[in-house]
Order: structure tokens, then sequence, then C-alpha cells
């Protein structure tokens, strides 16, 4: 199977762990925790697979990343301590 | 495969239009939690009134979309030795059906939300959230125009294995408005 295939699938079933999530439509922060982790999982295969990163070592390339890792550190930030 | 390079793919002009564009939508998302943490119970709430199913639904389609632009690109690129440019014009075809199906199932959520009487400034949920799916709606849109370039440009064989830089940052752009998405969706639909 083509890494983009596995890729494809995997974000696929990240949705609807997601999703399953969603509609215990429970308040907790343990189940934030693992949104925001997936999320950043996500994240992370779209802009090293899809977007190509995976190939190019550019400092340039770090940034996709860096702004998902930023953006989701002050989203938890703000859910776990605000 | 296996080495990496220097240069990114795609033109310089596409990352630039990128980086502004995720610095954007970064305020906004940040800016949503931090009003959230003025207004949980109103964030909590409101939030029960979206539709999470046509959330996922607009998920999968933007993945699967992604996914098809992806595979237009390995066909030009030749990646795994089957060039063909004709399959990369029907990938890019169903992506744009994807995008169009996203494009008509955020159509019919944001219809169904302001038949409730919702409108921008209901609360501060609401506000936020018309604006993040009108703008994320608008780079679909814009999306969908690219690849629809992109088709026409596959369909006159102007990429080739060695010259495809403008398919490649078009493909960046539409990869783009999913990674907002993928943030997206579970910030404004699941996360309570």
């Amino acid at each position: 199977m083509r890494a983009s295939t596995k890729v494809f699938l995997f974000l696929i079933s990240l949705t609807f762990l997601a999703f399953f999530i969603g509609l215990t439509e429970i308040s907790s922060g343990w189940f934030v925790g693992v949104l925001l982790f997936s999320t950043f999982v996500k994240g992370k295969l779209i802009v090293d697979y899809f977007m190509g990163m995976v190939e190019y070592k550019s400092r340039w390339s770090n940034f996709p990343t860096l702004w998902l890792g930023l953006v989701l550190l002050v989203v938890g930030g703000v859910y776990f301590f605000v | 495969m296996s080495s990496k390079t220097q240069e990114l793919q795609g033109d310089f002009g596409v990352w630039l239009v990128i980086y502004v564009e995720l610095f954007t939508f970064a305020i906004l998302f940040m800016g949503y939690a931090i009003a959230r943490s003025y207004n949980v119970e109103i964030f909590n709430d409101s939030q029960l009134m979206l539709n999470k199913t046509a959330g996922l639904v607009n998920t999968l389609l933007l993945i699967t979309a992604s996914w098809f632009v992806m595979r237009a690109i390995e066909n030009v690129k030749d990646i795994y030795g089957d060039f063909d440019i004709q399959k990369a014009s029907n990938y890019l075809l169903w992506a744009i059906g994807m995008g169009f199906l996203f494009v008509v199932s955020k159509l019919f959520e944001l219809a169904h939300v302001f038949g409730e009487g919702i409108t921008l400034s209901t609360n501060t949920f609401f506000t936020f959230y018309i604006l993040l799916a009108l703008f994320h709606l608008m780079h679909v849109l814009l999306g969908m125009f690219i690849l629809f370039n992109l088709y026409n440009n596959t369909k006159k064989k102007k990429y080739s294995r060695k010259e495809h830089v403008g398919l490649e940052s078009g493909a960046l752009y539409w990869h783009m408005v999913d990674l907002l998405w993928i943030v997206l969706f579970p910030l404004v639909y699941i996360m309570r």
C-alpha cells in the first residue's frame, strides 16, 4: 500500500475518533488532551506527507509544524489553565 | 525519496501566501480559545447546536480531496514509476468533486444555523463560528478554482516528470486548506 494511502486511512481513523469523542458531549480535560494530540498527529501527517515536508530539510520546512504546535499549545493552555 | 533536499516543493509565492494564511488563522483559533475561557457555558451550550455529523462529513470530504490531489502529484512526479497525466487529471477532478460536496454541505449547515435565527451578533461563539466557517469556505472556493486550473493544465499536458512546479504549488494551497480544517473541526465542533 502506498504511503499516501496509509496516511489517508490513518487520518480517517483519527477523524472518527474525534467524532466519537464529540458524541459523548462530555467536558473532560482528558478528552481535550486526546483531541489536541490527535489533531497534532493529523496536522503533522498532512504537513509531512501531503505537503511533502518529509522530503525537505530547509529551515522553512519546520514552519507549518511549529505553527501547528504553537496553535495547539496555546489552545490547550487556555483550556487547561485559564 | 530517502535523500532530503534544501528546496521546498512549489514556488516561493505560494509559500508566502500559505504562511500569511496560517498566521491569520492562528490568531482566529487562539482568539476563539481565549474568548471561550471568558464564556465557557455559552460556548459549550452553543456548540451543542452545531451538527457534528456535518462536521465529520466535511472533514472526510476534505481529507479525501487531499488524498486525490496527492495521488495526482504521485502520478505526475512518477514517484512509483507510473507516470500517467490522464490519471492525474482524473484524480484532480475527483478532488474538485469532493470540494464541491464540501461547499454544498457547508452551505446547508450555514442555512440551517441562519434559519434558527442565529446571526453574527447572537453570541461570541457564533461570531467566531460564522466568521471561521465563511472565511474557511472562501479558501475552499479559491482552492477549487486553483484545482480546476491544475485540471485544465493536466488535460493540456502542461506538466511532466521534470516540470510540475505549478501543480505542486496549487496542491500545496489545497493541503493548507485541509490543514486549517483539521484544526477547526475539533476546536469548534468537539472540544468542550
